[in-house]
């Protein structure tokens, strides 16, 4: 009994793993169509927020909320200055964000150095039977990472701010000529996207703690989610988190996480060879 | 030609293209308010560019646009919108991915005032037991009344129409010209439109202009423009 609800526990919490890492780039990638290669590094830069908050003794609840707010402005700021002048560029946008995430690892290696830092969070834990227990921070995740995705969803399918940017991102000529201007919901959106990925590495910094080259584990994670996920990027994301968070689960308690992580690329690949607009491709309907 | 103030549209030396290619040559032609202007030519002559150039589509390389007295040469289309200024493309461009209502709202999202949303749909009931679907899944002249008003949403003074009735059913056609007396008798629209239907088009303009290599070669008025017979001797003449 208490070993299944263990079992159910560590998929759960695997499959949020998946959902929180990704739902940053199902808006930037998924929504936009920007290859970001820096989105990790975003990641990366949301756990140092965090670690900053810790620093100048803020609650970590607001630590969060640094996070989203500073990655968020950081994001805004990356699209006025280099992915603007890149939209439908695809080669130039894979080595720009390139160029970006190993800037942003240099100078995050420059200025505060190589080390692991942690960021520690008092919860406590549930015991589960007499021998388990449950961290409660990581249940903390699991609602975190489905609150962001819905929140995400229900912003693009039910707002006004959604709607328009729906519209320009299928189709800006016509949106703009109907008084809309595109650029600005181009930046906001990218915006939201890095800001998620702030709320992202915050929720994270206390579990793995922070690294400048922590990024590098989560693109991989997040790309393979949204591409896999295909073109309804919010249900695609819940879809492939779902998918790739249970192998990974399973794998990872039967086994080892390394064979977990393998288990979740071959699974990729084969999905990808049958599927090759994702797991909601709209393709082919009528 | 006669130009002046009272002008709402002026187009002075318009010269435009794509990359390499230039499509208008020097295009001058003024619009008054309220006029009902129809646009013919034969394909390849500057017709869909001179729609595109005046909503900024397709940027001016010389020339002068103004517009109710300002100055829109070098504004994008949004701002273009803003200013009263309302596009209805070929091929309609229902956005893909939203409901038919989520198109209407689309066309008065980004401008201030009360909603036209109720006044349009009463304008266009047809659309009314369709708000729900999605806008891409409609008929061709559905598309065609649901762009129209879309544009409408926005409160236009000034609506450029391209090629309002290509593929599209008898009935709706004539359902479309009527629409279209109607905005201008009531609303008082300036209207320009794109034809290559010269039924259509002699229905409702009061005055045509024929484009040949991206300049106007005949510009007819009044009495001249319901007949048929001389417009399609100037089409001739071009072709």
């Amino acid at each position: 009994m208490y070993d299944a609800i263990i079992f159910l526990y560590q998929i759960l919490f695997s499959i949020s793993l998946f959902i929180l890492i990704s739902t940053g780039l199902a808006v930037i990638f998924g929504m936009m169509k920007v290859i970001n290669l820096a989105q990790g590094e975003f990641i990366m830069l949301g756990a140092y927020f965090a670690l900053l908050g810790e620093v100048i003794g803020l609650p970590f609840i607001l630590s969060v909320v640094l996070a989203m707010v500073g990655v968020g402005l950081f994001g805004v700021l990356v699209e006025r200055l280099l992915i603007r002048f890149l939209y439908g560029r695809l080669t130039d946008t894979l080595l720009a964000t390139w160029g970006l995430s190993l800037l942003m690892i240099g100078a995050v290696t420059t200025f505060l150095g190589p080390q692991v830092a942690g960021v520690s969070v008092e919860t406590g834990r549930i015991a589960v039977g007499e021998v388990y227990s449950i961290s409660v921070y990581n249940l903390y995740i699991i609602l975190v990472a489905f609150a962001a995705l819905a929140s995400c969803w229900a912003l693009w399918r039910y707002t006004t701010f959604g709607m328009i940017a729906r519209a320009v991102m299928a189709n800006p000529g016509m949106t703009s000529a109907l008084g809309v201007d595109c650029h600005r919901y181009y930046m906001l959106t990218f915006g939201i996207g890095s800001a998620i990925s702030g709320l992202a590495g915050a929720m994270l910094a206390p579990i793995v703690g922070t690294q400048p080259t922590m990024g590098g584990l989560y693109v991989a994670q997040a790309f393979v989610s949204v591409i896999t996920g295909g073109e309804l990027p919010f249900l695609g994301t819940l879809l492939a988190g779902g998918l790739f968070g249970t192998t990974n689960g399973v794998l990872s308690y039967a086994y080892s996480q390394v064979i977990g992580e393998i288990g979740v690329f071959l699974i990729a690949i084969v999905l990808l060879r049958f599927l090759p607009h994702g797991m909601t491709s709209q393709k082919g309907r009528s | 030609m006669y130009i002046s103030d009272a002008m709402q549209l002026e187009v002075d030396g318009l010269t435009s293209g794509y990359g390499g290619i230039t499509v208008l040559e020097g295009l001058t032609l003024a619009v008054a308010e309220g006029e009902l202007v129809g646009i013919l030519g034969h394909n390849g002559m500057g017709k869909t560019t001179l729609m595109r150039s005046l909503i900024g589509a397709v940027p001016a390389r010389a020339g002068r646009l103004s517009f109710m007295g300002t100055d829109i040469t070098n504004l994008p289309p949004h701002r273009r919108n803003q200013l009263g200024i309302g596009y209805v493309p070929q091929g309609r461009e229902i956005i893909k991915g939203l409901s038919v209502k989520e198109n209407l709202l689309l066309g008065q999202a980004a401008h201030r005032g009360a909603s036209e949303y109720d006044r349009t749909l009463a304008l266009f009931p047809e659309l009314v037991e369709l708000l729900e679907r999605p806008g891409s899944r409609l008929s061709g002249g559905q598309q065609q009344l649901l762009a129209l008003a879309r544009c409408l949403m926005g409160r236009p003074r000034l609506l450029l129409l391209d090629e309002p009735t290509e593929g599209i059913q008898p009935s709706i056609v004539s359902d479309i010209a009527q629409k279209l007396r109607h905005l201008r008798s009531e609303l008082g629209l300036t209207i320009i439109v794109v034809e290559q239907n010269l039924d259509f088009l002699c229905s409702i303009a009061d005055r045509s202009i024929v484009l040949r290599g991206g300049r106007i070669v005949a510009d007819l008025r009044g009495a001249a423009v319901p007949d048929r017979d001389e417009i399609e001797q100037h089409l001739l003449i071009n072709a």
